[in-house]
């Protein structure tokens, strides 16, 4: 009986220094600001058209442009000598640090992209396969550091503040959840001049 | 003549053979040592005190005396003083730990409303990102215990139990730079003092033994649920003083005590 009691003591207290390890951090942990589309009546739609989207950096870069006749022209952010061994005419020149963010997308109810971390308003342009003018969009917005738990690392949220837009293509736009996480919930509702057949 | 006919008995079975032989020696032979012969032939001696004994009528009820019947216990017996042991040594190996002390009211030996405040810290720095999590900040909890042993006048008792816990702390976090890839720019990550409010229950299980005099050792396991705790756009608390870890919204924690009991006026001796 002796020897019993002592095991289950024993037992007792290993237990209590046992812990199980596991991960707790959400598995969709991308930040991105989200976008829906609608028509002109509210109505949710698929965008028919091809849309590719740029966003506007600060700072200039400089471009190395190379054609030859016959050939497609290429474009580098570095200077590359083979081109112009093969004869390919270099063009060197400055232009603004804009990048694309999504990039001929078709076919699709929304998209996401990122914010950025430390400015207070992000511009997004919108080209359109279609139609040779585009829109621009400009997000006011807040940002701060967010940490979940220590083991799931950190993250910069936003707060959505105002969001203005020309009207080529677009109707208006709205904020329909100013809190930009990774939960994936729909921020901003793009209207479309045109309404869903 | 009577023996002759008992032998004549015992040509039946033996069992048989037995009672009836019992049963002719109470009835004819009260208070003597009579002889006998069995199925296979051999001689018995039976004491006819013994078949008095075996006849006997047994008491079917426990009726207990004047002597067995303990005095009521008076309501209040004391309080004990405890320290938690484990708190104190899990400080010393891992990143979080406490230092917590208990008084509990005795109520008759079986309602114990007890008190517990403690100072917590963690300082915690996650291996694979580099966020260190740092607070320290004092706890309390109050509720009761309930002894379900039987026997109330043993110095052993089992516990189930009750807790409400506060506590009201700020905590700092701090990482790696923060780079934006796609626009640039980078900030350090540091936040310190943010204030926070906790509140949880817990449901505990425990037990305390009799180690020497008014000593007596015991552990408790606890299970905790987070009830509240004060919103903050930027973290979330991951150690609250006094629960544990927030990893998720309920923990397990444990106690290991130090127990010195003090009783108020006379403990009733055990018979």
């Amino acid at each position: 009986m002796k020897i019993i009691k002592n095991i289950l003591s024993a037992i007792t207290l290993t237990m209590l220094f046992v812990s199980c390890s596991s991960n707790n951090c959400p598995l969709d942990n991308y930040v991105s600001c989200n976008y829906y589309f609608y028509d002109y009546e509210g109505n949710a739609v698929t965008l028919a058209d091809t849309l590719t989207v740029t966003t506007l950096l600060p700072g200039y870069k400089t471009q190395y442009t190379y054609s030859k006749l016959g050939y497609p022209t290429v474009t580098f952010e570095r200077q590359d000598s083979t081109y112009i061994e093969d004869g390919y005419s270099e063009k060197i020149e400055t232009v603004r640090k804009d990048t694309i963010l999504i990039n001929k997308l078709t076919n699709a109810t929304h998209f996401q992209v990122p914010m950025s971390y430390f400015n207070n308003e992000d511009t997004l342009v919108f080209s359109y396969a279609s139609i040779i003018l585009s829109d621009t969009i400009k997000i006011s917005h807040s940002s701060f550091p967010h940490v979940e738990l220590p083991e799931c690392g950190t993250y910069r949220f936003h707060n959505l503040k105002n969001a203005t837009c020309t009207d080529r293509y677009i109707d208006r736009i709205k904020i329909s959840n100013a809190k930009v996480n990774y939960e994936g919930n729909e921020n901003i509702q793009i209207f479309f001049n045109a309404t869903a057949e | 003549m009577k023996i002759s006919k008992f032998s004549s008995m015992l040509r039946l079975n033996s069992q048989a053979t037995i009672f009836a032989f019992l049963a002719f020696i109470a009835t004819n032979a009260h208070g003597q040592t009579l002889k006998g012969v069995n199925a296979e032939g051999k001689t018995i001696t039976i004491d006819s005190t013994l078949v008095e004994t075996k006849n006997k009528e047994k008491p079917t009820k426990w009726i207990p005396t004047v002597s067995d019947v303990k005095p009521p216990l008076l309501l209040f017996q004391g309080f004990t003083l405890s320290v938690d042991l484990l708190g104190a040594g899990m400080r010393a190996v891992s990143d979080y730990g406490n230092l917590e002390a208990a008084l509990r009211l005795n109520l008759k030996n079986t309602y114990f409303p007890i008190a517990e405040a403690g100072y917590a810290n963690c300082d915690i720095i996650d291996d694979n990102t580099s966020v260190h999590y740092q607070t320290k900040a004092p706890y309390m909890r109050i509720g009761f215990d309930y002894n379900i042993l039987k026997d109330k006048y043993q110095d052993n008792r089992l516990f189930t139990g009750l807790r409400y816990g506060i506590s009201k702390f700020s905590y700092d976090m701090a990482g790696p730079t923060m780079t934006d890839p796609i626009w640039g720019g980078s900030s350090d990550f540091d936040l310190t003092g943010i204030d926070c409010t906790s509140h949880w229950l817990e449901v505990c299980f425990g037990c305390q033994v009799k180690i020497w005099g008014s000593f007596h050792m015991g552990w408790s396991i606890r299970f905790k649920r987070e009830l509240s705790s004060t919103n903050n756009d930027y973290a979330k608390p991951y150690y609250i003083p006094g629960y544990g870890t927030t990893v998720n919204s309920s923990c397990w924690g444990g106690t290991y005590n130090l127990i010195f009991d003090l009783n108020w006026g006379k403990k009733p001796k055990r018979k």
